[in-house]
């Protein structure tokens, strides 16, 4: 005797389907006719259940009423978000590495201007910083910002 | 008309029958029975009309499926819109089980009801017409417009489902 059906292959022979050899075998083998009648009681009784009695009362819950509208409008408040962010936000707001380039550049061909103008002035004489004012008498930081080098050497000798 | 059923006849021998048929295909009392209104109204129509079906029971059943499923493909939002809160859905008045019932339980009942409310429309549309109408595979396939196979595939599967339900209790 063949080996005995699979319960998929026993469901399948109850829905018409299966081989010529599986219905042979079925009607050969009396464990695989218990288990095939089994499942047609099983069937007898879920169609009793849809014929005979009241499907089961749903209670009337908000949860499912109301997650549709509510997720579709977070996604939209998220896809609203994110098309300001894209288009609108940064058409206003200027690009920031330009803005610092040209701070920098500023800050850079003053800086440098101020020292020419230093270093024409060493040429004219020793005292004539000190006499101008400039920076207390800094040739290194005219400005006051970096600090004096001249300052900071005389600090160590003391 | 001469010789075939008359309307009350028909109207006597089918409405209930359709009525649960309709209900079990849309999963609402209400939808059920304005389809059954309209099936009779097609009957009266097709009477007039002097139709003479082989069966008038297997014309009016594949009216019934054929009007429930444009029921459920004409739009989803009505059908979900009141979906939850149907009132006759509310059990507002505890009603005692019928013998049915009492003998297979509330938790096999919901297992089994459940399983079947999650078929595909046409497992659901296979399994009623061949399982609780009593139909061959191949008048299924014909009032259905599909091939015998098919048939056979949409009726495994809801076999195996709704057997997979049942099953835990009842072995």
């Amino acid at each position: 005797m063949s080996r005995c059906l699979s319960e998929r292959t026993l469901v399948r022979l109850i829905a018409g389907n299966g081989r010529e050899n599986q219905r042979a075998h079925l009607a050969a083998c009396d464990r695989c006719d218990a288990r095939y009648r089994a499942i047609g009681r099983d069937l007898d009784r879920v169609t009793d259940v849809l014929l005979h009695t009241e499907p089961p009362r749903r209670s009337p819950s908000l949860l499912p009423r109301y997650w549709v509208p509510v997720t579709a409008a977070a996604v939209a408040g998220i896809a609203l978000l994110v098309w300001v962010e894209i288009t609108v936000w940064r058409a206003v707001t200027p690009a920031p590495s330009e803005e610092v380039t040209a701070f920098l550049s500023d800050i850079s061909a003053t800086m440098f201007s101020a020292r020419d103008a230093l270093a024409a002035g060493d040429d004219s004489g020793p005292g004539a910083l000190s006499d101008g004012g400039g920076a207390g008498g800094c040739s290194s930081d005219p400005l006051g910002i970096l600090g004096c080098e001249s300052d900071t050497a005389n600090e160590q000798a003391r | 008309m001469e010789g075939g059923p008359s309307y009350d006849d028909l109207f006597d021998a089918h409405a209930r029958r359709l009525q649960r048929l309709c209900r079990l295909l849309l999963s609402d009392r209400e939808e059920a029975e304005e389809v059954v209104q309209e099936v009779f109204l097609k009957l009266h129509k097709a009477q007039d009309q002097g139709a003479a079906p082989t069966s008038w029971g297997a014309w009016l059943t594949r009216v019934a499926v054929n009007l429930c499923h444009d029921r459920r493909r004409a739009g989803w939002w009505p059908r979900w819109r009141f979906r939850t809160d149907r009132i006759e859905d509310v059990g507002l008045v505890a009603r005692e089980p019928n013998p049915e019932e009492a003998a297979i339980g509330e938790e096999t009942l919901r297992r089994i009801w459940t399983a079947f409310r999650r078929l595909s429309d046409r497992q659901r549309e296979v399994f009623v017409l061949r399982h609780l109408e009593g139909w061959t595979t191949e008048e299924v396939a014909t009032a259905l417009g599909l091939r015998t196979g098919s048939v056979k595939s949409h009726l495994f599967r809801a076999v195996r489902e709704l057997r997979a339900a049942a099953g835990r209790s009842f072995r």
